[in-house]
């Protein structure tokens, strides 16, 4: 390329709006393993740019688009006039390849609030076309560990987002809540889309889990009896509307995600669970935030066995229900959760940002759970009869979008007798709250 | 302590006899019925594909008496024993110690034997031993948890040194056992005379066992169907204790 003096997409942004283009060629500088086809698939839809102004615009989302489909690891797209006519443009995409193998160490926090260390190697844009290998082995401080290799394959095209993956893991874990093991194979076909227009999210997983469930001594007999070799396959099928700003800790927008699992047609696990997500942010005056969440789920056992005590759902931890013990508010027998069929989570909090901004955050919150057993006749009136209320007070500190970390005082306000609650200081870490 | 108070609820659990209990389990789960009708102590037999997890040390079977588990057939001889009931009463010390070695014999030498059957013998494997340990997992369980098994089981063998013994010198082995407990019954009505005991109950477990599976090789049954009073001894006990 000549030397040129190249500006800022503002500096022109008041004038362009009006000014025809013509692109009359699209150039890459850098590549040589990506495809010819995938980046014209990528940026065909430039040579549709009207005006100068939707140029700059639509360059400028070719080259974010390029990199989070792991086509490249970075793109900047610098417009420039073409020699031969007045109107005419040309898009030079200045880039860099995905390195030819990555590894890394890194310590972070599990779903479940854990903290763990994994070590990981991948390949990005295996076949020059955005395809992705991944590895990863993760152990958390409490002795579970996970082996974990995935494959991922992005479609490509203006602005799309959907891709496929195949994963396998395996994973030991401990499961302190029914005082049992768990060892998991798993298969995982996942199908991410979306639909109308980009406003609706949609997932589609296909499941194939070998699970062995190890009691310990102290297990109750009811976990006991459940343990041992189950296989589930299952297909779960996700929609979601999502406007929120930020992921981990919105300001703004709602959430409404509805997610069906059915198990059944093979295996030893038969069953139908709904699970109804809803969250919304809104700002009020003097920076404050309030945000609320309900997570509704009901499951419905199918076959003749009942619902096994891994399928069920559970309540309570700091990332629910906080001021009671991780997944311990349900049916209980002996030390042990046995889980429920139905339950309803809500949280109501209040958000104040701190210094940094968008990083620390003073909050106040009011949480409430309950739960239906798996056998309940009734399963609204146990809804209404297992109600535990807890409230509290502290800090939440959010990290990007990678994860939340709160410290909390907590005052369970509701609770029965035989509840394992959590009152005082507690820390809560993670990727999914409510 | 009286027994008859604190014995509720009591619960024998074991794999589907009929389907899924290999012959060393079925026997075992056999031979704790057998001593348990031998004390008149009453159980129900809960069968369940899953016992050697629900077993806290995969030994089986299970006993269950309200929350206390005890597992295979010396525990729970010994847990009745705690619990004033003893079939052993009217033996002299000399007595008991046969006894116990008998017990031990049995345990030992034709457990094994069955397991190297069921496991090393190539065809027995495919015919009997894996659609029976897998027939309570749906594929692909079916086939690795069997295999997985498998391979577990010849290490066993291997560290007892039984891997390079061949079927002939198998076949010895239980005969040596069956020459013994035959010499030792003799005439009698049980192995210490005219009343049972634990050693009668582990005994006929494992004899009806071998009397009337259906395996591919035979020379082990054959083996046994030489010792007439042993025949006789498994004939009495099923009439007595399952027949009424």
């Amino acid at each position: 390329m000549p030397e040129k003096t190249f500006h800022k997409a503002q500096t022109i942004r008041e004038k362009a709006p009006g000014v025809p283009s013509i692109v009359e060629a699209v150039q890459f500088h850098g590549v040589r393993i990506t495809k010819n086809d995938a980046l014209v698939k990528e940026v065909s839809e430039l040579y549709r740019s009207k005006n100068l102004d939707e140029l700059v615009h639509n360059s400028h989302l070719a080259a974010r688009h390029l990199q989070e489909m792991g086509l490249l690891e970075n793109a900047v797209a610098l417009i420039d006039t073409s020699p031969d006519s007045k109107q005419g443009y040309v898009v030079n995409f200045l880039v860099r390849e995905p390195k030819s193998f990555t590894a890394g160490v890194k310590a972070g926090v599990s779903t479940n609030g854990d903290a763990d260390v994994s070590l990981n190697a991948g390949k990005q844009s295996v076949g020059g076309r955005g395809e992705a290998i991944n590895t990863q082995y993760t152990y958390t401080v409490k002795g579970d560990h996970c082996f974990n290799i995935s494959a991922i394959k992005p479609f490509l095209g203006w602005q799309k987002y959907s891709n496929v993956s195949a994963t396998l893991y395996r994973s030991l874990a401990h499961m302190p809540w029914n005082q049992s093991d768990v060892d998991e194979n798993a298969a995982i076909f996942t199908y991410n889309g979306q639909q109308w227009n980009q406003k609706l999210l949609h997932q589609m997983k296909l499941n194939a889990i070998w699970r062995t469930l190890r009691a310990s001594r102290d297990a109750a007999f009811s976990v006991r009896e459940q343990a041992g070799h189950t296989l589930k396959f299952s297909v779960e099928n996700s929609v979601a509307v999502d406007t929120r700003d930020r992921p981990i800790l919105a300001s703004r927008g709602i959430l409404a995600r509805w997610a069906t699992e059915y198990a059944g047609v093979f295996g030893d696990a038969s069953f139908l669970k709904n699970t109804l997500d809803l969250q919304a942010a809104a700002p009020l005056p003097l920076g404050f935030i309030l945000a609320a969440s309900v997570q509704a789920k009901h499951l419905r056992g199918l076959g003749e066995r009942e619902v096994h005590i891994l399928d069920r759902c559970y309540l309570g931890g700091q990332q629910d229900v906080r001021g009671f013990g991780l997944n311990t508010i349900g049916v209980k027998a002996d030390n042990s959760c046995l889980g429920g069929g139905a339950s309803l989570a809500g949280v109501v909090h209040l958000y104040r940002p701190l210094i940094p901004p968008n990083m620390l955050f003073a909050h106040a919150f009011l949480a409430s759970g309950s739960f239906a057993s798996v056998h309940a006749r009734n399963p609204i009136q146990q809804l209404q009869d297992s109600q535990r209320v807890s409230a509290g007070l502290g800090l939440a500190f959010v990290f990007k979008s990678i994860f939340r970390l709160e410290l909390n005082y907590t005052f369970p306000l509701k609770y029965v007798i035989g509840d394992c609650l959590l009152p005082g200081f507690h820390i809560g870490a993670g990727v999914n709250f409510l | 302590m009286n027994a008859a108070q604190d014995w509720e609820d009591v619960s024998l659990f074991t794999p589907y006899l009929n389907d899924q209990a290999l012959m060393y389990d079925f026997a075992e789960c056999l031979a704790v019925q057998t001593f348990l009708r031998m004390t008149s102590l009453p159980f129900n037999v809960r069968q369940r594909p899953n016992v050697d997890f629900i077993s806290p040390d995969g030994v089986i079977p299970l006993l269950k008496i309200n929350k206390t588990l005890i597992t295979g057939f010396n525990a729970i001889v010994d847990f009745v024993h705690k619990k004033g009931v003893t079939l052993t009463s009217h033996l002299s010390e000399t007595q008991v110690a046969d006894m116990r070695a008998n017990i031990s014999m049995i345990e030992h030498l034709l457990t094994t034997v069955e397991m190297y059957v069921l496991w090393k013998h190539d065809e027995t494997y495919e015919k009997v031993t894996k659609p029976r340990f897998g027939s309570v997992f749906h594929w692909p369980l079916s086939s690795v948890l069997p295999f997985l098994k498998r391979r577990k089981i010849l290490e066993e063998l291997a560290d007892k040194d039984w891997d390079s013994k061949t079927m002939d010198e198998v076949g010895e082995q239980a005969d040596k056992v069956f020459r013994a407990l035959s010499a030792q019954l003799g005439t009698q009505k049980y192995l210490t005379g005219e009343l049972p005991t634990e050693a009668d109950a582990l005994l006929f477990g494992h004899l009806y066992t071998l009397i009337t599976v259906r395996l591919p090789l035979t020379n082990i049954t054959n083996i046994l169907k030489k010792y007439t009073n042993l025949i006789e001894f498994t004939k009495r006990v099923e009439q007595q204790y399952f027949k009424q």
